[in-house]
């Protein structure tokens, strides 16, 4: 019982919201921009619909540059640009642009990905109907690729909430920062303990519903 | 007549490491409004690349493509579009959106260009799925269906905006016998129901015997021999065709040599077309010339729906030459072979 009471509980809950919150809202963002960008990176790619190399390679080498800087320096690199965007590189509101530009490059690599995988024989039937590009990529490229794009949502917002915890150690709110104030600075270890369970539950939760997505959407 | 579609000395080639590697040189074709144009070749003939410069998937490096009489490559994006629309196209794979269902894999030409409302397309789709006979799959999705069904979804999806010219790139070739023989059925009723002319490739010349009206054998690029089907199933005048219908009669080239070795006197390729196919011409003949004869090879078909009979005869006897004539004379085509 005093092990219970001892819990912060009015905390864990107002930091479990956080974290959802943060998910939420960088997902959101993540989406916004890293369909369009994995879609430019498909279409622009060698053999494609409109083919140009030395932007692929570029905007491709970009995408590469962001993977490869680990989530932790990011954060610390992005300050400043935070400040600019949201006023503070705290709290959630701070914590959402690291996320997205951390989750963006990574989402777009898994969006050119599962475009990838579509049977060029569509692509050219589509094409040889007389369709536009736009046409091509809205009524064909992205309905047929749809199970794939759910499971790269589902592999990003899973990578986002060790993204938001990792945000909590420099401030960033949510459960990773309550890890961090209690379990670290404090010793509370109970409390620690809780913040694991309550994100592993988060990520069981999201990968079975993005499974049962991608079957609903599987027609193959 | 006129051509509804034109190659006027039409080359192309691809690039591959750097280097070009020519697909299709001086190609000159005319395919006339209504009939149904094949063209046959082994694989790697270039007859995908011929197909797909017609609807500009592919661009010619020289000379010209007319459809209508309007050069395909002067087109700019919307006219391209366009006539894109007015194309229909099927393949050998289907390539139909797996994540639609029959009917809305059918609609999808309409969908894109736009020109009909939403019940005038549900009416036409639901026309067209009767017509290729698919009433109980409407709303199945393509991996439910087998591979005939998918090709008659590919047909009537080809269909629903119109168009007056159909490419056909191998589509047979994924499917068994049988139903390739439906599929030939299916594509020569609508040819004649809806006037539409058919253009369509295959390395089967069985699939040109069912169904069309004139070929154009293709062999490394270019047009080796054109002409209408029976005359280049027939009378083949190119190696290559040659063997195109030898393998589609099962014929042995040296067997048949060797055959004709064996055969003692003179020897002849009697031809008979349409109704004088089975008229009973050789007993007759043989009997009032006095000829005695031997049947080397012999093959009874029909080329579209006009049937033939071709057989290589040994003959022997004094009045041979007469023989001939009164063959001749009752339509009957006579090559001396020897
Ligand atoms: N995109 C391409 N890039 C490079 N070479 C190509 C390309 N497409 C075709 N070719 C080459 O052009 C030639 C003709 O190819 P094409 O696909 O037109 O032949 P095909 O007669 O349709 O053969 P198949 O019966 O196997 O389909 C081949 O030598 C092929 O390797
Ligand atoms: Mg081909």
């Amino acid at each position: 019982m005093d092990f219970i009471a001892a819990i912060p509980w009015r905390e864990v809950g107002e930091a479990s919201l956080d974290t959802l919150l943060m998910l939420g809202v960088s997902m959101a963002f993540t989406l916004l921009l890293g369909l369009p960008l994995g879609v430019l990176l498909f279409l622009t790619g060698k053999r494609c619909l409109i083919e140009r190399v030395a932007f692929y390679n570029a905007l491709s080498f970009v995408v590469n540059v962001l993977r490869s800087v680990p989530f932790i320096i990011l954060l610390i690199v992005m300050m400043p640009l935070t400040e600019i965007l949201v006023g503070t590189s705290l709290g959630v509101p701070g914590s959402i642009p690291p996320l997205v530009v951390g989750a963006v490059p990574f989402f777009a690599r898994l969006v050119e990905t599962a475009l990838r995988e579509i049977d060029r024989g569509i692509i050219e039937a589509t094409q040889a109907m007389g369709a536009t590009t736009w046409q091509i990529v809205t009524r064909a490229l992205i309905p047929e690729a749809l199970p794939g794009i759910v499971a790269a949502v589902t592999v990003t917002a899973i990578a986002l909430v060790s993204y938001t915890a990792m945000s909590g150690i420099i401030g960033g709110g949510g459960l990773g920062d309550l890890a961090v104030r209690y379990g670290y600075h404090r010793n509370q270890s109970d409390v620690m303990a809780i913040t694991v369970v309550l994100l592993l539950v988060l990520v069981q939760a999201l990968q079975t519903f993005g499974d049962k997505l991608v079957l609903h959407f599987t027609r193959r | 007549m006129s051509a509804i579609l034109e190659f006027q000395k039409v080359s192309k080639s691809y690039r591959v490491a750097k280097r070009r590697v020519p697909a299709l040189c001086d190609i000159d074709l005319g395919v006339e409004a209504g009939e149904v144009f094949g063209i046959v070749g082994r694989s790697g003939a270039g007859k995908s690349t011929l197909l797909r410069l017609i609807n500009r998937l592919e661009r010619p490096d020289d000379g010209r493509i007319l459809v209508d009489g309007h050069d395909v490559s002067q087109l700019d994006d919307t006219a391209l579009r366009a006539l894109r629309q007015k194309i229909g196209m099927i393949f050998q794979h289907f390539n139909l959106l797996s994540s639609r269902t029959v009917a809305q894999n059918i609609a999808f030409p309409l969908r894109i260009s736009g020109e009909l409302g939403d019940d005038e397309i549900r009416e036409r789709v639901a026309a067209l799925i009767d017509r290729v006979g698919l009433k109980e799959h409407a709303r199945k999705y393509p991996a439910q269906l087998s591979g005939g069904q998918k090709q008659r979804v590919g047909i009537a999806r080809a269909l629903s905006t119109r168009p007056r010219l159909l490419l056909c790139d191998e589509a047979t070739s994924a499917l068994d016998p049988r139903t390739t023989q439906s599929m030939l059925h299916l594509l020569n009723e609508i040819n004649e129901e809806l006037k539409l002319t058919i253009v369509l490739i295959t390395h089967e010349m069985n699939v040109i015997r069912s169904l069309c009206d004139r070929v154009a054998v293709l062999d490394e690029g270019r047009v080796v021999e054109t002409g209408a089907v029976a005359d280049v199933f027939l009378h083949p005048r190119h190696s290559v065709s040659r063997r195109f219908v030898h393998e589609s009669e099962d014929v042995d080239e040296d067997l048949l040599n060797t055959a004709f070795d064996r055969v003692d006197g003179r020897l002849f390729r009697l031809t008979a077309r349409g109704d004088t196919t089975y008229e009973p011409l050789l007993s007759g003949v043989a009997r009032e010339c006095g000829v005695d004869f031997c049947i080397v090879s012999g093959h009874v078909a029909r080329i579209k729906n006009v049937p033939y009979s071709q057989i290589v005869l040994g003959m022997k006897g004094e009045r041979v030459e007469t023989a001939l004539e009164r063959f001749s004379s009752k339509g009957v085509t006579v090559e001396a072979l020897r």
